[in-house]
């Protein structure tokens, strides 16, 4: 069973399809997309735990495609992975809801460790949920 | 007022650099990010043969092949760096025009691709110029900035050949510089005057040239016959 959904979005194919490999190796489901558009293809029809974003790509760039993952589903945690380090777009992205900005090249057991937090952090918020919505249906029948 | 002309040309100046630095520190860490993930997947290749799992050798191979190509091109652009760092080393210097030309397109691979625009350098004939290298890339590449402002154009070839005995071109072509040729940003505007060069239309609808002093010595050995653009004069 997967410990974790990823979404991985670069637009260097190289690293992206060996970074999927290595994530795989170590237990997420992990899904790529080589650039904004796809990424919100994929993310419209399933659910992940975490998305690790570019923030420079062809088309539509990281910030625009945050943005709209973000508007999609504001539960979706995203992580900037990025060579391009300028503070000013960090800082939007941050604002713009970004859970965290990593360095390439970045360390693989701390980006595995962030979507296996990621999942856990789901899992319970959707339990919290569930939870709630029984109380209020048990509330809306006097028990 | 001319101290302070010179003073935002030379802002100008360290701003382009600086720009072109985080540009190749961009590519590095690109290459450097593949480079991580090939060699550690050939770790979790080794750990799990550790583990029983039978090794595929050509895999191994491949991955290793791989990440040789990475380095090589990794030291490329380590090259380009190093002449980038190099460019203000002289106020005047002679200097192989299409090899600068080639140089700033380089720098701005990245940004053109994020913008859908290509910068294309097309096989010239060698031509000197003599100038100061760091004002000769500023003016080409806020040539390239404004292209990228603009976003209207995608494909925009660059070539370099003599206009004459004194002055040399590089000629951009692709698409319709008018309003550049009208308002040239502050830094462009100053630079050309520094370098006494010049932007001008070219011969051809969508072309426009940009005109710099010759070198003496690269004018003696490449023979005087003018190319194409003699009569912008």
């Amino acid at each position: 069973m997967s410990e974790g959904r990823v979404l991985l979005v670069d637009d260097e194919e190289e690293y992206l399809e060996t970074m999927a490999e290595r994530m795989e190796a170590r237990g997420l489901n992990v899904t790529i997309a080589k650039d904004g558009k796809s990424a919100l293809e994929n993310a419209e029809g399933q659910t992940f735990d975490i998305c690790m974003l570019d923030m420079q790509m062809p088309g539509m760039d990281g910030i625009e495609t945050l943005q709209k993952l973000r508007e999609k589903n504001p539960d979706l945690e995203v992580i900037l992975v990025s060579g391009y380090g300028s503070i000013e777009k960090s800082v939007k992205a941050m604002k713009l809801g970004a859970k965290d900005f990593v360095q390439k090249p970045a360390d693989i057991e701390e980006l595995v460790a962030k979507a296996k937090k990621a999942h856990n952090a789901r899992l319970l918020l959707v339990e919290a949920r569930n939870e709630e919505k029984i109380r209020k249906i048990l509330n809306e029948r006097g028990w | 007022m001319k101290d302070f002309a010179t003073s935002e040309l030379n802002a100008a100046q360290l701003r382009y650099l600086g720009q072109m630095a985080a540009h190749v520190s961009h590519e590095l860490r690109n290459n450097l990010a593949t480079i991580n993930e090939k060699n550690g997947l050939i770790s979790d290749l080794i750990a799990l043969a550790a583990r029983g799992r039978p090794i595929n050798e050509a895999r191994v191979g491949q991955l290793a092949s791989d990440v040789a190509r990475r380095v090589q091109d990794a030291t490329e652009v380590c090259e380009r760096l190093s002449k980038l760092a190099h460019s203000p080393d002289h106020d005047i210097h002679v200097v192989e025009l299409g090899g600068i030309v080639a140089l700033v397109a380089s720098f701005f691979r990245r940004p053109a691709s994020v913008a859908s625009v290509t910068f294309e350098p097309l096989n010239s004939d060698s031509v000197n110029v003599e100038v100061n290298p760091v004002l000769l890339q500023l003016a080409i590449s806020q040539v390239f900035d404004w292209v990228l402002r603009e976003r209207r154009q995608h494909r925009i070839t660059l070539d370099v050949g003599r206009v004459d005995r004194k002055t040399a071109f590089v000629r951009f072509s692709g698409a319709d510089w008018s309003e550049l040729l009208e308002t040239a940003p502050t830094p462009l505007s100053d630079a050309l005057v520094i370098l006494d060069a010049r932007l001008q239309e070219g011969d051809e609808e969508h072309e426009l040239l940009l005109v710099v002093p010759s070198a003496q010595k690269g004018e003696a050995q490449e023979g005087l016959q003018p190319e194409k653009g003699e009569n912008n004069e």
